[in-house]
């Protein structure tokens, strides 16, 4: 009688197609094909003469037949082989012409019996098998010889099956659900030692509860465990065109599979395996409920654990699976198996948060790390605000970062966190995106953009607290997301912040003092202000209007649009005001910018008798220059009207002729003498993120800064701010330079040839 | 055809993609560089410790398109990519001797 093939194939693809993923539908898989293979085996193998038996081995043998499992067969049988041949022959070619993957062995039964004891794979395949046909007692014994025999040799058998790799992590978001740690094979693993133990074959690991090894509701949890991966496995085959057991993202969210309860099922495997070899091998797993009730961690602990760095995840992740951190953070277990694929993440947020933290302690392996954890003045906050970082992910949606924030204010105290150590570790965790998504996606050579930036991470050591949690994210993120090329991003943003908040260039408050100045000056410009003031304004560098009164902006915009508007090269406008301290004057300035104009304008004032006290130096608006200086009368004539009037002559005539003015100016030194005798010194002080301070001491004269800021000219560097305080006849000037690109000058050649300028020049 | 390559500020990318869609270039490749030209690695001093960071990190595009549209997608990256600071990156562009669609076998433009 022929076996309907085609009939069995049509049914097969219908069942495959329509049957709701899961062990029900792995069953039926199974008991379909045993009806076609037993009917094709009835048919051929019937002529033998000698006894036989045909057995499903492996996952077929044990009822799990996925779309794209192998068939793994076994003929037993003493037929002699020109009789087997032929009769092999039915059963197998038609099951390869349906494109069927079939493995087969023909042994007879104590060939079988040696095959089990020499290779493991053979074993663990008997040791799920059944009898599908032929002579049922043989078959039996076939099973039944296989599981003795290696009880007797379970020394031997036990490590072997035990020192199995287990690549990977259940909380991997892209899990391999057949060898993956807490996949298929885990299940199998304890379902073939119940076996071994037991020296009896098994259908499930329920015979090492008899044994000790597990509880009844580990049993539970293992079942509800293969069913759901079983399920996981067959939306992969019935998605895939080949064989595969990797449930990526993508088919996870277009199948609509609970993908986070398999998480937790493959998590429950994952660990009852770890639990039950370490509880084999006498080395119970650290939180063991052999070894007492395990006592929730509190800080110190999770401190502990998180300071031996990736050795210690192991047993923070069987610390969350038993719920042995809720304490610490309400449903962290839970968060265990959250899913958020996103930005390369290849972890569930919980175990995306434990090796975030864990990375820490491995800085080492990373030198930008290393150096930034050198300047972290509070590690605890720092483990805290690593640890907690993305809980706020327990929702969906945007604003984690700030969720994040709310939990450490709520929960930090649980950690031992003294109130400012709670306030860094909640600015850490609401700022932790803040460096990467800065770095990526802002001009770091702004100085708007530092000085902004400098305003959210207040300190130092908060920057460098920062950058180590910016690392750390990213490794534990996937691999890929932090490279060397990340780190030199990431890690000039660091410095340019570490620079502006160091304390010559002293930046706290400049953000919120500048937008109060901004807007106050637009209101005070009225509704119709010209297009120019108010692009002045609306552009104006934060650090300008931090320093300056919003009607010392107004005036500027106006001084500025004028000059801008004039389009004349050597166009200038002056503008007066009473100084901060008696006997002084604001002295404001708009011309169009050009190398040396800087010294011109110290110059002008010079030869109009003023003593320029300080100075600063903007790039205002479309490439006119606005200076600011305070000064005095160099002599005890009181400054009136003429002084301005001789000072709009000295700038009218110096902007188009600066030799004459230079001229003019060395006249006037021989008849002001130096004031002391003080040495020249000139010293680099600090490179900043905007500037370079260079701080000169001489002795002073009439037009010393004008002779100063020539020096800068010369060498072809920029002053971007000046401050020029004279006592005792001796001038101590703090200048901040820049390279002609805006760029903070770091060559020391450049400084060196600037310092041997400025004493000649002295 | 013609090859261009870019280098430009990492922040600068998305920029630079909006004006090539804009211009109905359907693909690019983009690479994660690092690198100098003008603008030198430089010298920072932390802490005491001096280090020198010898590149910096920039994004490099790659986008073959036809001879008559190189021109303009030279310009869009050049105004997409400016920042008027030092820094801002170069456009290459090289002659192209063919391209193959792997999927379908299609040659020269067709296969862009």
């Amino acid at each position: 009688m022929g076996v309907d093939v085609a009939g069995f194939l049509a049914q097969r693809t219908a069942l495959i197609s329509s049957a709701t993923p899961g062990s029900e539908a792995a069953r039926a898989l199974s008991d379909l094909t045993d009806r076609a293979v037993s009917a094709l085996a009835e048919t051929a193998l019937s002529p033998l003469r000698s006894p036989w038996a045909v057995l499903a081995l492996g996952g077929w043998g044990a009822h799990r037949l996925l779309p794209h499992s192998d068939l793994d067969l076994l003929v037993v049988t003493d037929a002699p082989a020109n009789e087997l041949r032929p009769a092999l022959t039915g059963v197998l070619y038609p099951l390869w012409d349906a494109g069927l993957s079939v493995g087969h062995q023909v042994r007879s039964r104590r060939d079988h019996e040696r095959a089990v004891r020499d290779d493991l794979e053979t074993l663990t395949a008997t040791l799920t098998g059944r009898v599908l046909c032929g002579d049922a007692a043989l078959g039996q014994r076939v099973l039944t010889e296989a599981a003795a025999g290696a009880h007797k040799r379970s020394r031997r058998v036990v490590p072997a099956l035990t020192a199995r790799e287990r690549p990977g992590s259940p909380y991997l978001l892209e899990p391999d659900l057949k060898d993956g740690a807490g996949g298929r094979r885990d299940v199998d693993e304890l379902t073939w030692l119940a076996a071994v133990l037991s020296g009896a074959p098994q259908l499930g690991p329920a015979a090492l509860c008899e044994l000790g090894l597990l509880d009844g509701p580990d049993v539970e949890a293992l079942g509800r465990a293969a069913d759901l991966l079983d399920a996981g496995r067959w939306v992969v085959h019935r998605a895939s065109p080949r064989a595969s057991d990797m449930l990526t993202i993508e088919e996870a969210e277009e199948s609509g599979f609970d993908a986070e309860a398999l998480q937790a099922a493959m998590a429950d495997v994952h660990h009852l395996t770890r639990r039950v070899r370490g509880r084999l091998a006498g080395c119970p797993t650290t939180f063991d409920s052999r070894l007492g009730a395990p006592a929730a961690l509190e800080g110190v602990g999770l401190f502990g654990l998180l300071d031996r760095g990736d050795d210690a995840l192991p047993s923070l992740e069987e610390a969350a699976w038993a719920g042995l951190l809720d304490d610490l953070a309400p449903a962290f277990g839970e968060l265990m198996h959250v899913r958020r694929p996103a930005l390369s993440h290849v972890f569930t947020v919980g175990a995306h948060c434990l090796r975030c933290a864990t990375a820490i302690a491995s800085a080492s392996a990373q030198p930008d790390m290393a150096r930034a954890l050198e300047g972290v003045s509070d590690r605890r906050s720092l483990l805290t605000a690593a640890f907690l970082h993305d809980v706020g992910k327990s929702q969906r949606g945007p604003g984690h970062a700030e969720r994040g924030e709310a939990a450490v204010r709520t929960l930090g105290a649980r950690f031992g966190l003294a109130p400012e150590q709670l306030d860094d570790a909640a600015l850490l965790v609401r700022e932790h995106l803040l460096l990467a998504e800065t770095a990526a996606g802002r001009d770091i050579h702004d100085e708007d953009v530092i000085v902004r930036t400098a305003a959210l991470v207040p300190r130092r050591d908060l920057v460098d607290a920062l950058f180590v949690l910016t690392a750390a994210d990213a490794l534990a993120t996937g691999p890929g997301a932090w490279s060397e090329w990340h780190a030199a991003l990431v890690g000039e943003l660091a410095d340019r912040l570490r620079a502006s908040l160091s304390d010559s260039f002293a930046s706290a408050g400049t953000v919120g003092r500048a937008e109060v100045a901004r807007a106050a000056a637009l209101a005070l410009m009225g509704e119709r202000p010209s297009a120019r003031a108010a692009a002045f304004v609306l552009q104006a560098p934060l650090r300008y209007l931090a320093a300056v009164t919003p009607e010392d902006v107004v005036s500027h915009a106006g001084l500025v649009a004028e000059v801008a508007g004039s389009g004349l090269p050597d166009a200038f406008e002056i503008a007066v005001a009473v100084g901060p301290t008696a006997g002084t004057w604001r002295v404001s300035v708009a011309a169009p910018d050009r190398p040396g104009l800087f010294s011109t304008l110290c110059g002008a004032l010079c030869l109009s008798g003023l003593d320029i006290h300080a100075a600063d130096a903007w790039d205002a608006h479309g490439g006119v220059t606005l200076d600011v200086f305070v000064v005095r009368s160099d002599t005890r004539a009181a400054i009136d009207t003429s002084t301005w009037a001789s000072l709009q002559r000295h700038l009218g005539a110096g902007l188009p002729d600066p030799a004459g003015l230079a001229t003019r100016l060395a006249e006037r030194r021989r008849h002001y003498p130096p004031r002391s005798r003080a040495r020249t010194l000139v010293r680099v002080e600090d490179t900043g993120a905007y500037a370079t301070a260079v701080r000169v001491r001489a002795a002073d004269r009439p037009g010393l800064l004008y002779d100063i800021s020539r020096a800068f000219a010369d060498t072809g560097l920029r002053l971007t701010w000046a401050r020029a305080i004279t006592r005792s006849g001796v001038a101590n000037d703090v200048f901040h330079a820049t390279d002609e690109s805006g760029e903070p000058v770091t060559d020391a050649g450049a400084l060196g040839h600037l310092a041997m300028r400025i004493r000649e020049r002295v | 055809m013609k090859k261009i390559e870019a280098v430009i500020k990492p922040h600068k990318l998305d920029e630079v993609k909006e004006a090539l869609q804009a211009l109905g270039v359907s693909g690019m490749t983009v690479y994660e560089v690092k690198g100098f030209g003008r603008q030198k690695g430089h010298t920072e001093v932390y802490r005491g410790n001096e280090y020198t960071v010898d590149f910096v990190p920039k994004t490099k595009i790659e986008i073959v398109v036809d001879d008559d549209l190189a021109p303009k997608v030279e310009q869009a990256i050049v105004d997409a990519a400016r920042t008027d600071r030092i820094g801002d990156g170069k456009v290459f562009t090289f002659d192209c001797e063919g391209a193959v669609r792997i999927r379908t076998g299609e040659r020269g433009s067709e296969a862009l």
